[in-house]
């Protein structure tokens, strides 16, 4: 408890720097809110203030930064320049949607790249492992957008299993989920066999095939459970990156989402949307970070010790 | 811990859960209806009769018709109520308000239109203007005071009644500065007041003469329930309330805009269908990836997609879907040549642009033939397209734009770039990374490379690319389009000295007699004054080459062959309200 207390409050100087650079930068950067948003609007520089005014663009930065800072620590993370709704509304409309993706993309890449890790490291040098790793290759590489494309083209369009997009029940996740799983799978896939294999190789696993266990026992009773570590890291740190949201996925598949929200934001330079959906997704990373420390401890119980 | 035993009963017990609730649903249950029904039949029957003139009885067989009655079972099976008729539409990219007196974009006319009537209408097919809230509308002779007729059958979606009063409320509205209305702001900028004459009649009061008015209300000044906007506050771009044939229910982000039928709807301007509309709902989807639009389409997933990728046309036409492509009025797209940076500060190198641009070639490489190549700044729907003819000068010709530059003293240096007094005929393009501009650049650099001409490409963020054109960094050439009603206040802003470095005289443009033609525009109420003016700038633009014009834009939407009496607005925006189902 003292420890899960110890990462939460560590994590509150980490959001404060973040909020500094994120507040700051994006004003540093070229481009105002108001001449993007007006366009070619047939309005004079008179009516461009005055809507700036009216944004409260025009105050010192401090100043705003303080205010933002304020209602933020309120759960008011301003109103968006663009729709002239509070901000938390939108996120709490994008969020569930990018969520969902993000676990059901994880949980697909788990599955299928800790299976083929797994067997790529038992039958390791042989064709099973170098067909895997080539596929694995393959799924680096392969842009999502492209690969998205595919699906449709496969399992809406030829045989009508599933929607070509949208949002919605389970039937509209598979697709999605599945062009970021495969993707994702592939880092996995790559590291669980690096991570069995040299877990294999210790002296414990020799041990305990010489007192007689089964292979799959100690593969998957042993092995296994000493391999994760790496796995759960780098997994830790890929929900993080899927909570900002997939852009190019939602983009294909039409699905709500925080990614493709913060995008259209930065282009607008509609701050509080850029700075409350930043500071949300840090709060997550933190949350996803504090979880992943947890189950070094249940993993490893040496973990405690240290 | 779960065994493996007790984790294969769990996913047994889900399966079959699940394949007994799926199968669990409400469906129509026969009814069983018991009935008398009486029928005529014939019946032998043995009667006793006397033998006439003899005491005897005899029995004898007789044919008699009876009615008889009889018990039916009778099984009557209970229909579902009829669905209703719905028509889903998938368009390229999600609305950002519908509050129309807010600052609404392009997407978000797409649904503002199917929510919100206007006062006056632009018949598409004739592009005049016609009767909608406004039975009709008079014009003082100073041009100071407007004076309109309402229609007295109109109710709003929540039922607040539209009069004058509420004509003067919207007025208000769009004036006041906590809307923050950008296009309706502008479109009546000279505005003074708005006067209640009877419960259906209403006069606007001008300071200054704006002779576009009528068009600009037709085109881009919707009327509200100011009742709803006021209740709803902020909320009013999610929910807004309009007389239009569409009644919005929800909204949810990048889900889908969900509209049901306005049932009193009888006031639609001359070229709608009459009464309501056949459509019970109607949902609008965003699907931004034009692949997947297609896709959803060809899926059987939505009945009609807007903004269709043009490689995809031919194949859609051929599936036997029903394409309609509509050109957008108002400026093509094109190039501006900026005069007050080197070298497009010379009118030969400006001039031998307009000649070296192959513009058919824009069209058939990049968007498969779909769009006309442009050569005048007004597109083929636009009101003043068959003056713009006027104004033509240039077509495809390299050979005349390397005798242009050749006399201008440049001549081909060692690697195929002109070259004078040592200096490189080199210039710089700039464009936004949001404006699909990168593969049109490169055909555009190829082409001025071949008559000697070094164009660099550089993409960059939106907002830079802004500060840019407003004069923060250097730049020659950069792309620009406007589509739907060019104002005359808007055409003058793109050429008068008064927006250098603002909106939107990029060219940087500074000379007496186009900013005198510009002032004279925005008060001439004489229509064929206007279109003369008008021309005469169009024209001293094209001299000037300060335009390049190269391919209109062209908006495509593509239905189920079943899908029947879509209308496509001025703006290119397709009208829902006359859809049908062809049976």
């Amino acid at each position: 408890m003292q420890r899960v207390l110890s990462r939460l409050l560590g994590a509150i100087p980490v959001l404060l720097g973040i909020a500094v650079l994120v507040f700051f930068g994006m004003r540093l950067t070229p481009g105002d809110p108001v001449d993007i948003m007006t366009g070619q609007m047939d309005l004079s520089a008179e009516q461009r203030d005055q809507i700036r005014h009216q944004l409260g663009l025009d105050r010192p930065l401090v100043v705003q930064f303080v205010d933002f800072l304020w209602k933020a620590l309120h759960g008011d993370l301003g109103t968006s320049i663009r729709y002239r709704i509070p901000v938390t509304e939108l996120i709490l409309f994008q969020a569930p949607s990018t969520m969902e993706l993000a676990v059901a993309a994880m949980t697909f890449a788990v599955l299928i790249g800790g299976s083929a890790g797994l067997v790529a490291a038992f039958f390791q040098n042989r064709i099973a492992d170098h067909a895997i790793m080539v596929f694995a290759l393959i799924g680096l590489c392969m842009p999502s957008f492209w690969l998205g494309l595919l699906l449709i083209i496969f399992f809406s369009l030829r045989l009508g299993w599933l929607p070509t997009s949208g949002s919605g029940g389970l039937d509209y996740l598979v697709l999605p989920a599945f062009t970021l799983g495969l993707i994702y799978a592939a880092t996995i896939a790559r590291l669980t066999r690096s991570s069995m294999i040299e877990v294999l190789g210790q002296d414990f696993i020799r041990t305990a095939r010489a007192k007689g266990l089964s292979e799959r026992k100690v593969v998957l009773g042993h092995a296994l459970k000493n391999a994760l570590i790496p796995i759960v890291t780098v997994g830790g740190l890929q929900l993080g990156y899927l909570l900002g949201g997939a852009v190019i996925v939602e983009n294909v598949f039409a699905r709500q989402g925080l990614g493709n929200m913060t995008v259209n934001a930065i282009l607008d330079k509609d701050y509080p949307v850029i700075q409350g959906t930043i500071l949300f997704v840090c709060v997550c990373i933190v949350l996803i970070n504090l979880l992943v420390d947890l189950l070094y401890m249940l993993l490893d119980p040496r973990i405690k010790e240290v | 811990m779960f065994t493996r035993s007790k984790l294969g009963f769990l996913i047994a017990l889900v399966l079959i859960s699940s394949t007994v609730l799926a199968a669990c649903g409400p469906t129509p249950q026969p009814e069983v209806v018991e009935k008398v029904v009486t029928e005529v039949v014939k019946e032998t029957i043995k009667e006793t009769v006397v033998v006439e003139g003899t005491p005897e009885l005899v029995e004898k067989e007789v044919t008699k018709i009876v009615e008889v009655e009889k018990e039916v079972e009778v099984v009557v099976t209970v229909t579902p109520e009829s669905e209703p008729v719905k028509l889903v539409v998938g368009i390229g990219s999600e609305p950002t308000s519908l509050d129309p007196q807010g600052r609404p974009s392009a997407t978000d006319w797409w649904v503002m239109d199917q929510v919100f009537d206007y006062l006056i209408r632009l018949d598409p097919a004739t592009m005049e203007l016609v009767p909608q809230l406004a039975t009709s509308w008079e014009v003082s002779e100073d041009g100071l005071t407007y004076t309109f007729e309402l229609r007295d059958d109109v109710t709003f979606h929540d039922g607040t009644p539209f009069n004058a009063e509420s004509v003067c409320a919207n007025t208000e509205r769009i004036l006041d500065p906590e809307t923050e209305s950008a296009w309706a702001a502008a479109d009546l900028s000279t505005f003074e007041s708005c006067e209640v004459l009877g419960e259906y009649e209403v006069a606007w009061h001008l300071s200054e003469v704006m002779p576009d008015l009528l068009q600009a209300l037709a085109s881009r000044v919707w009327m509200v329930s100011t009742t709803a906007a006021d209740e709803l506050g902020p909320l009013f771009i999610m929910k807004p309330v309009g007389s239009g044939p569409f009644i919005v229910e929800e909204w949810i982000p990048r889900k889908h805009i969900l509209l049901k039928k306005n049932p009193d709807y009888n006031w639609g301007p001359s070229f709608y269908a009459p009464g309501p509309s056949q459509i019970d709902v109607l949902e609008i989807r965003p699907i931004p990836e034009g692949e997947t639009r297609v896709a959803a389409l060809v899926a059987g997933e939505v009945d009609l997609i807007a903004y269709v990728p043009e490689q995809h046309v031919a194949s859609l036409t051929e599936q036997g879907f029903t394409v309609d492509s509509l050109g957008m009025p108002g400026i093509p797209r094109f190039v501006g040549l900026n005069v007050q940076e080197f070298p497009t500060d010379e009118l030969a190198v400006r001039q031998a642009i307009e000649y070296a641009v192959d513009r058919k070639a824009f069209a058939d490489a990049l968007y498969h033939g779909v769009p006309s190549p442009a050569y005048a700044p007004a597109s083929s729907q636009d009101p003043n397209y068959d003056r713009s003819k006027e104004c033509e000068f240039y077509k495809h010709d390299p050979e005349k734009a390397i005798e242009l530059l050749e006399e201008a003293g440049w001549a081909v240096g060692d690697d195929g770039i002109r070259e004078r007094d040592g200096v490189r005929l080199e210039m710089a393009l700039i464009i936004p990374d949001t404006s699909h501009w990168m593969q049109p650049s490169e055909l555009l650099q190829a082409q001025l490379r071949e008559v000697g001409i070094d164009m660099s490409v550089t993409e960059m963020a939106r907002g830079a690319w802004y500060d840019i054109l407003g004069g923060a960094g250097s730049y020659n050439v950069y792309p620009w389009f406007f589509s739907g009603f060019v104002s005359a206040g808007i055409w003058r802003s793109h050429f008068h000295s008064d927006y250098i470095g603002t909106y939107s005289n990029f060219v940087g443009f500074d000379d007496a007699e186009m900013d005198r033609l510009g002032n004279e525009l925005v008060v001439a109420t004489n229509p064929d004054e206007a279109d003369r003016l008008r021309n005469e700038m169009m024209c001293m633009a094209m001299e000037q080459a300060l335009w390049v014009p190269i391919h209109e834009i062209v908006n495509t939407a593509v239905a189920k062959p079943n899908v029947k009496g879509v209308i496509f607005a001025h703006n290119s925006n397709a009208l829902l309200h006359s859809v049908y189902f062809e049976e």
